[in-house]
């Protein structure tokens, strides 16, 4: 995940997109873990648990999960990673150029 | 609904010589748009300022409010006519004005009990439903069971079952199992607002599932590893990709 996670947030450089974590290691293996994969993207310290708040109220039972939010918020892909997770936030941003232009 | 079901109009202050009717359905469009009516707001932003502005549109929608209510008056008159006479043709028009004209008129109810008597095989009780989704009139729902039953149309019957539903969500209940009957008995039926039931139905059952496709995201707030606070809608106009993780 990790390599591919930051190739995807340098190449989506000045544009309008974020990668937002929910993390469920304890602060210290969450520091580790940040610093060792340079890990530049934020996340919610979900405290320390796969049973934090976030993960509760999402329903999120299996570890990693992933949803695809358009600019409205609204949730556009599930499930997506590597190659799957860059079409799906491709096509959200051209998207969005589009319906700017 | 009430917009949906009436012919494109005129803005409110120019319709002075058109009919009582006419003029009501553009002040009640008018109340259901303020603020959207582009031509309105440029001038006010354009002529005046913003103080003085807004104390006029507001007193221009108090006196658009009061004449709407004045035309809210018609529907006893409407429904008297109908009464003349309810298994008429013009009675049903009479009665069709009553439902979508007026929807939350006392005088519904009673509308409602004639047409389900005398005028349950015509098509244009498909316009009844869409008006009943948001109506505050007590028999609502037993009309729409009713017009459900005995319609001969399939149209009407997908449109009372879609208006059920919608309607019954719109109040909180359980309406999932039949928001699914919409989608597979009357999935192809014409919603009158150029899509279809099944199209409507399954957008709202999207909403009602939070976390699938077409649904919007729930809020998430929360702190970062420094305890910095932030939101997920503090990332609204960015795509934004979710990932819940742990580093094992």
């Amino acid at each position: 995940m990790y390599p591919h996670e930051r190739s995807l947030v340098k190449r989506m450089e000045g544009k309008p997109f974020a990668l937002l974590g929910i993390n469920s290691d304890p602060k210290a293996a969450l520091r580790r873990a940040m610093a060792r994969e340079k890990i530049t993207w934020r996340s919610w310290w979900d405290g320390g648990r796969t049973g934090g708040p976030i993960a509760t109220r999402w329903n999120v039972s299996s570890w990693p999960t992933t949803y695809v939010l358009d600019a409205q918020g609204v949730i556009r892909y599930k499930g997506v990673r590597e190659q799957d997770m860059d079409n799906a936030v491709d096509t959200l941003i051209a998207e969005m150029e589009r319906a700017g232009k | 609904m009430l917009g949906a079901v009436i012919p494109p109009f005129l803005p409110p202050a120019r319709t002075s010589g058109s009919s009582l009717q006419g003029r009501f359905i553009s002040l009640a469009v008018a109340v259901l748009t303020l603020g959207v009516v582009p031509t309105y707001a440029d001038q006010d932003r354009a002529e005046k300022p913003l103080g003085e502005a807004y104390q006029a549109l507001e007193r221009e929608f108090e006196a658009a409010r009061k004449k709407s209510e004045e035309a809210a008056g018609y529907a006893p008159r409407f429904l008297k006519l109908a009464e003349r006479d309810p298994a008429a043709p013009a009675a049903l028009e009479a009665l069709v004005w009553v439902v979508t004209q007026a929807p939350s008129a006392p005088e519904v109810e009673r509308a409602l009990e004639l047409l389900v008597a005398h005028h349950h095989a015509s098509e244009k009780l498909g316009l009844v439903c869409s008006s009943l989704i948001a109506s505050r009139s007590p028999g609502a729902v037993r009309a729409l069971r009713a017009i459900g039953e005995r319609s001969p149309h399939r149209a009407v019957k997908g449109r009372a079952l879609w208006a059920l539903a919608a309607r019954l969500h719109r109040t909180g209940a359980a309406s999932q199992q039949m928001f699914e009957e919409v989608i597979q008995t009357y999935g192809d039926v014409s919603d009158g607002h150029g899509g279809t039931l099944g199209a409507a139905a399954e957008a709202a059952l999207a909403r009602m599932r939070p976390f699938a496709i077409g649904a919007t995201a729930l809020e998430i707030e929360g702190e970062d590893l420094e305890g910095k606070k932030f939101r997920l809608s503090d990332y609204r106009g960015k795509v934004v990709v979710l990932d819940f993780w742990g580093d094992w």
